[in-house]
């Protein structure tokens, strides 16, 4: 017997309240015990596992950067007043008692509060932000590391805290990459559910097309478009879509093509169920399989075109901190400050290897010759 | 029975498959001109060997495929090239139960869910009363309700077979095509399953078109039995007439092949031998006329049609 969580332990009779919203739930969208076993396999294969904490803290991480990494206090005291600045609006020298109109600059608050006692400041662990130059007397951009001077990664040729680009850097990576593959995933799955549910014209026409469409050199065309537009974050995930979309329909539709020959599927259709049940409700949660497989290689191809094209300069509008640049940045300058390309060279196996570690353990926790499917 | 009205009819129904695309494309010959009628509140019969386009039959009657040719009548509607937003009424009144349960219901569904789901799509039921149809469906197949919080894999062969007929009945259909419902199952449970089929039948006044490539347990099963060959049918009589006096040389070939139990009673074994023809190729003639051990020249050209010989009984075959 399963545990109690029935739908029917209680059937409702003639005037009894209709079943709880749980009751309700638990009937439908309860995670089938097929993909329950995956998962579990997936939390048995240490490596992936592991891989996928480590890459998801890191995310998490990332999204609440500006705690760690950032110009701005976490907590100001002033004349017995608190102040959080973090995710506040901008404060103005003048309302901590400075002689400047513009944001305060904590690092010197700090020091002038510890002088004149009219309170304190905490400063985050890198009280450095990505953007602003830090010009140290007597001494020319790049510096080396320096816990002193909280650059625990130096600073790159313009004195910006290499640390900080690294961590915004991977940030916008990442959520680049999430985006696209989001979007492309989203659009090659309905698309390539539908060529292979109908079939016939409407399949050639989009395979022709997708076809043609494919034969575009992808990263020729950003270039240009990017050379022309200096494209903002959204306009750049935008253009990656247009092209990339295509590429994700192929497995889709030919795993339709299997599952719609199958009974279920005519038995469905027997009940008169609509195209988008069957796809929605029938074809996708059976085929969704090897679009989670490819997610994370997904993810990682983005990471890494992301790099090329700022590496290359047609990326990201400057000074978005980026990888691409920090690589290129580091290569450029390997003699005079090799900091800079073992910090981001370091970075980027790890994410790129975490994430393939991820793909890996998927894929073996998830491949169907290793699980028994009852036919 | 012989009064009832027709509730299906089929006039010379043709389904072609498209194989192959552009070069190379060729044609299956699945159905090539079936005519026959299911009386409502009987059991069809339709027996006939492995590829002979009974499941294809069954498809087309339900309008899951579009006929090549010929038409569908459901009580008394030309159903034929209907589009689908106008079928809402067939597919209320006509469901089907596969072979193999197992493929017919989506792993990733609860039974609850599979059961339900007719009554989601094609009622405006509420919740509740979608749940206890569910628990009462469940109940009527010899299942515990309890069976819906439970996925397919979990059950037996039998015990899903069951399932797949609780979502057959869902709807109140007048018509339940079973395409060789036991076929898959244990020997053990076939029985139980056939008489559960029987049973619900009798409670609802339910029509059934029940194939199987079984001689035996169609004639368990069937008011009446159509015998198919290589796409058409080549013998449509009572069930006893079939048995015991089979007119057309195939039909013979059939009956003669059943291994009998009493060994006195053998009758002579013609047991015919050769290939089924291809269905790739278009059939000119009797298509039985490659097996036949009495054809004659008339047999390869032209094509025999189903005539009544006697009351109720209707034979393919120009010698008949
Ligand atoms: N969707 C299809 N596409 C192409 N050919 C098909 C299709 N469905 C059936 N056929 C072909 O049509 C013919 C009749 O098939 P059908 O499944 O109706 O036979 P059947 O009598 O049900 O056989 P079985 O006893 O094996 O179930 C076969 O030659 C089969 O290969
Ligand atoms: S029509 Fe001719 S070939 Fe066909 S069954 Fe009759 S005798 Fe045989
Ligand atoms: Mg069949």
């Amino acid at each position: 017997m399963k545990a109690p969580l029935g739908l029917f332990r209680k059937r409702p009779r003639s005037g009894d309240a209709p079943g709880s919203a749980d009751e309700r739930a638990g009937f439908r969208i309860r995670i089938d015990p097929l993909t329950k076993a995956r998962i579990k396999r997936f939390t048995q294969i240490k490596r992936g596992y592991w891989s996928f904490i480590a890459i998801s803290s890191l995310l998490v991480l990332s999204l609440v950067a500006e705690l760690f990494v950032n110009s701005r206090a976490l907590v100001v005291n002033y004349e017995g007043k608190l102040y959080f600045p973090t995710y506040a609006r901008v404060f103005l020298g003048q309302e901590f008692g400075l002689d400047y109109k513009y944001e305060t600059n904590y690092r010197e608050l700090k020091e002038t509060l510890k002088e004149n006692g009219k309170g304190w400041v905490i400063l985050p662990p890198v009280p450095w932000n990505a953007y602003e130059q830090d010009f140290i007397e007597g001494e020319y951009p790049p510096n080396a590391p320096s816990a002193e001077r909280r650059h625990f990664l130096g600073t790159d040729i313009i004195g910006r805290d290499v640390l900080a680009r690294l961590l915004y850097g991977f940030r916008t990576a990442i959520l680049f990459a999430l985006l696209y593959v989001t979007a492309t995933f989203l659009i090659g799955t309905v698309i390539g559910a539908l060529m292979g549910y109908w079939g016939g014209p409407f399949d050639m026409v989009f395979q022709r097309l997708i076809e043609i469409w494919e034969r575009i050199p992808f990263l020729y065309v950003v270039m240009i478009l990017g050379a022309i537009f200096k494209p903002n974050f959204l306009l750049f995930i935008g253009i990656f879509v247009v092209f990339g979309w295509s590429g994700r329909t192929w497995s889709v539709r030919a795993m339709t093509y299997r599952e719609r020959e199958r009974d279920y599927i005519l038995a469905a259709r027997a009940m008169g169920a609509s195209t988008l049940r069957i796809i929605g409700v029938h074809i996708v949660p059976n085929v969704l399989v090897v679009i989670l497989t490819s997610l994370p290689f997904a993810v990682s191809g983005a990471i890494s075109s992301l790099t090329a094209l700022d590496y290359l300069g047609f990326g990201l509008r400057a000074p978005t901190p980026s990888w691409g640049e920090l690589l290129s940045m580091g290569i450029a300058q390997y003699e005079a400050a090799p900091w800079i390309l073992a910090s981001i060279v370091t970075a980027m196996t790890f994410v790129l290897v975490t994430i393939a570690f991820v793909g890996e353990g998927l894929r073996d926790a998830f491949d169907p010759r290793k699980h028994t499917v009852y036919r | 029975m012989n009064e009832a009205r027709t509730i299906i009819e089929t006039r010379g129904l043709v389904q072609h498959f498209a194989q192959g695309r552009f070069f190379g494309r060729s044609v299956v010959h699945a159905l090539n001109g079936v005519s026959l009628t299911v009386r409502e509140g009987e059991t069809l019969g339709l027996v006939g060997e492995t590829g002979c386009g009974k499941s294809t039959l069954a498809r087309a009657v339900m309008r899951l495929y579009n006929p090549t040719g010929g038409q569908v009548f459901f009580d008394g509607i030309d159903v034929t090239r209907l589009p689908e937003r106008k079928l809402k009424f067939l597919r209320r009144s006509m469901q089907i139960v596969f072979q193999d349960p197992a493929d017919s219901m989506n792993p990733r569904l609860p039974v609850g869910y599979i059961v339900e789901e007719p009554l989601i799509i094609q009622t405006r039921m509420t919740d509740r009363e979608r749940r206890e149809r569910v628990a009462e469906l469940l109940t009527d197949v010899g299942l515990d309700p309890s069976a819906s919080m439970r996925y397919p894999h979990e059950f037996s062969g039998g015990q899903r077979q069951r399932i797949a007929i609780a979502r057959a009945l869902a709807l109140k259909p007048r018509v339940i095509v079973c395409d060789e419902p036991v076929s898959a199952l244990d020997v053990s449970v076939q029985s139980q399953v056939l008489n559960l089929l029987l049973s619900l039948q009798k409670a609802h006044g339910l029509t059934l078109l029940f194939i199987s490539h079984a001689l035996g347990v169609v004639r368990h099963m069937s008011d009446r039995v159509a015998v198919m060959y290589l796409g058409t049918v080549a013998e449509l009589a009572d069930s006893k007439a079939i048995y015991e006096s089979p007119r057309h040389p195939y039909t013979k070939a059939l009956i003669a092949a059943i291994p009998s139990t009493d060994p006195t009673a053998r009758k002579d074994r013609r047991q015919y031998s050769g290939e089924v023809p291809s269905p790739l190729v278009k059939p000119v003639g009797c298509p039985f006329k490659s097996n036949c051990p009495i054809k004659v020249a008339r047999c390869e050209t032209e094509k025999p049609e189903l005539r009544e010989l006697a009351p109720g009984h209707q034979v393919a075959c120009h010698l008949a």
